[in-house]
């Protein structure tokens, strides 16, 4: 059972930085574009929407899809290395 | 340099990672020994992670696909999928952080948090919870085990040991406060001190140390001293629980690497797949706002190895860095038998410059053609993006057979959706 709380639920779009992407993965055809907030707040209403309801109302940007879409947080890649085994 | 009174770091490290996403995505698959593999269609190749099923038969991960067989012969072997380990990545650290900030990110599997005043009073509630939000809302099959402790380095063991410390495998949660240690520390073996890989407990065992109790017991700079670095006193410091962690390095090169599957490891097949890791490389060095002033190029042929460097003028754009690459494989061509056997691939762009420091050789000058090309190779990146593929690329774009080039998850990097286009 889903939590309550699931982490799409505790954010708001005003919670973002400017710099947080966000991927958006099509569960029809699995096209991924980004999503940052520039890109969500089209109105300044927006900004006071939770995560999961930036999801329900978007869809695929592939032609032709407009399937419903998975948003996830997408990471910045590099990741703090080991130094001779220390963590 | 300050020593914690109490516990402050949260050491998580997912269980049997990518087997366990496999089981989690695929039901089929659950409950039963799953051997993840590079690609599938050999048996020349090795299992690089095993779900706990496959460890109880005592497969390991880095394993020979044969000797796993013969250790589990009813084991499942799946090829790798990246991009849907990276995608629970995303997706279990963003639950990760609905309950605790995350530090730092060591590695697709591997996290630390720093424990605040509750965590540090009474942390076991906060690991439930961890645990049952990643349950609640990923699932049940992708389990994780906690260390906690004064240092990172303390918390990374202390994890270590609970994974295994259950009747089964992972799950575990361990705690060792200041007042608990050194004692459980001692009961481990050298080998299992990360940062004490095989040569460096060889070293120790010709310099007599043969416990980790003898190990504690040394004086730092003695350390400093077997480890011919810093490294060694650091770690002393990190045994003995002082707040100490592995400095931040700087970013020093942009590379890509490849087992090549069967049907590529012709010498024309390997310079395809080495084409088209450059250009990914290339996307990833213009992404991360980086110029290069030089490549590398390693290839793992039969009986040894071959590799060659070429020096650049400082740029970052497609066409000249396969005008690099295909100096050095007229080199290949000239040094090696029309017949060689090519295994395995690497490529790197090196000497980085951050986008907004780059200094030209006075010498060399910053053409309008090399400007254009920038513009072409930045215009192709905008056209990718918008599709979410690669729709446009410098020459022929065959991936080989397997796919995933260039979203190789390693210790230092985990790919991001564009890696894979």
């Amino acid at each position: 059972m889903a939590d309550p709380m699931n982490w799409k639920r505790n954010i708001q779009v005003r919670d973002l930085d400017e710099s947080d992407r966000f991927e958006m993965r099509c569960k029809t055809c699995k096209h991924v574009t980004y999503l940052t907030r520039s890109m969500i707040c089209t109105s300044p209403e927006r900004e006071f929407l939770y995560l999961d309801e930036v999801e329900a109302g978007e869809v695929c940007k592939a032609r032709g899809c407009r399937g419903a879409v998975t948003l996830s947080r997408a990471s910045k890649g590099d990741t703090s290395a080991f130094v001779g085994g220390l963590a | 340099m300050r020593k914690p009174e109490t516990i402050e770091r949260l050491y998580l490290d997912f269980d049997g990672f990518f087997a366990s996403v496999e089981q989690q995505a695929d039901r089929r698959l659950r409950g039963r020994p799953v051997g993840v593999v590079p690609f599938e269609g050999t048996d020349r190749t090795c299992v690089i992670a095993c779900s706990k099923e496959a460890k109880a038969f005592g497969v390991k991960n880095v394993m020979n696909v044969n000797e796993a067989r013969q250790l589990c012969p009813d084991i499942v072997l799946v090829p790798q999928k990246p991009d849907l380990y990276r995608r629970a990545h995303n997706t279990l650290l963003a639950e990760i952080e609905s309950v605790i900030p995350i530090d730092t990110v060591k590695s697709i599997d591997e996290l630390t948090c720093r424990l605040d005043d509750g965590g540090r009073r009474d942390p076991v509630p906060l690991v439930d919870r961890l645990k049952r939000t990643l349950a609640n809302n990923v699932g049940t099959h992708i389990t994780s085990s906690v260390g906690i402790a004064a240092n990172r380095q303390l918390a990374k063991i202390a994890c270590k040991v609970g994974k295994k410390a259950g009747e089964t495998y992972g799950n575990g949660l361990l705690i060792w406060k200041p007042e608990d240690l050194p004692a459980p520390l001692f009961k481990l073996t050298l080998e299992d001190i990360p940062g004490v890989g095989e040569n460096m407990a060889g070293r120790l065992y010709r310099s007599r140390i043969q416990t980790v109790e003898q190990l504690y017991n040394l004086q730092p700079k003695h350390m400093r001293k077997l480890w011919h670095n810093v490294t060694g006193e650091r770690l002393w410091y990190a045994l003995h629980g002082y707040d100490i962690q592995a400095p931040a390095a700087e970013r020093g090169m942009f590379g890509h690497g490849r087992v090549l599957p069967p049907e590529s490891r012709s010498l024309n097949g390997a310079y395809e797949i080495c084409r088209l890791l450059m250009i990914k490389a290339a996307r990833r060095l213009r992404r991360g706002g980086y110029y290069c002033a030089g490549i590398w190029l390693w290839l793992s042929i039969r009986d040894g190895q071959w590799q060659g460097k070429h020096r650049l003028p400082i740029v970052h754009d497609d066409q000249a860095v396969l005008a690099g690459l295909d100096r050095l494989w007229s080199q290949v061509r000239s040094e090696l038998p029309r017949t060689m056997t090519v295994f395995r691939v690497g490529v790197t762009l090196m000497d980085l410059s951050p986008a907004d420091q780059r200094q030209l050789d006075f010498l060399e000058n910053d053409d309008r053609t090399r400007q254009k090309w920038e513009r072409a190779a930045g215009a192709i990146d905008r056209l990718n993006a918008k599709y979410g593929r690669t729709v446009m690329a410098l020459g022929m774009w065959k991936p080989p057979a397997g796919g995933h080039v260039g979203g190789k998850i390693s210790y230092t990097r985990i790919p991001t959706a564009e890696d894979f286009w």
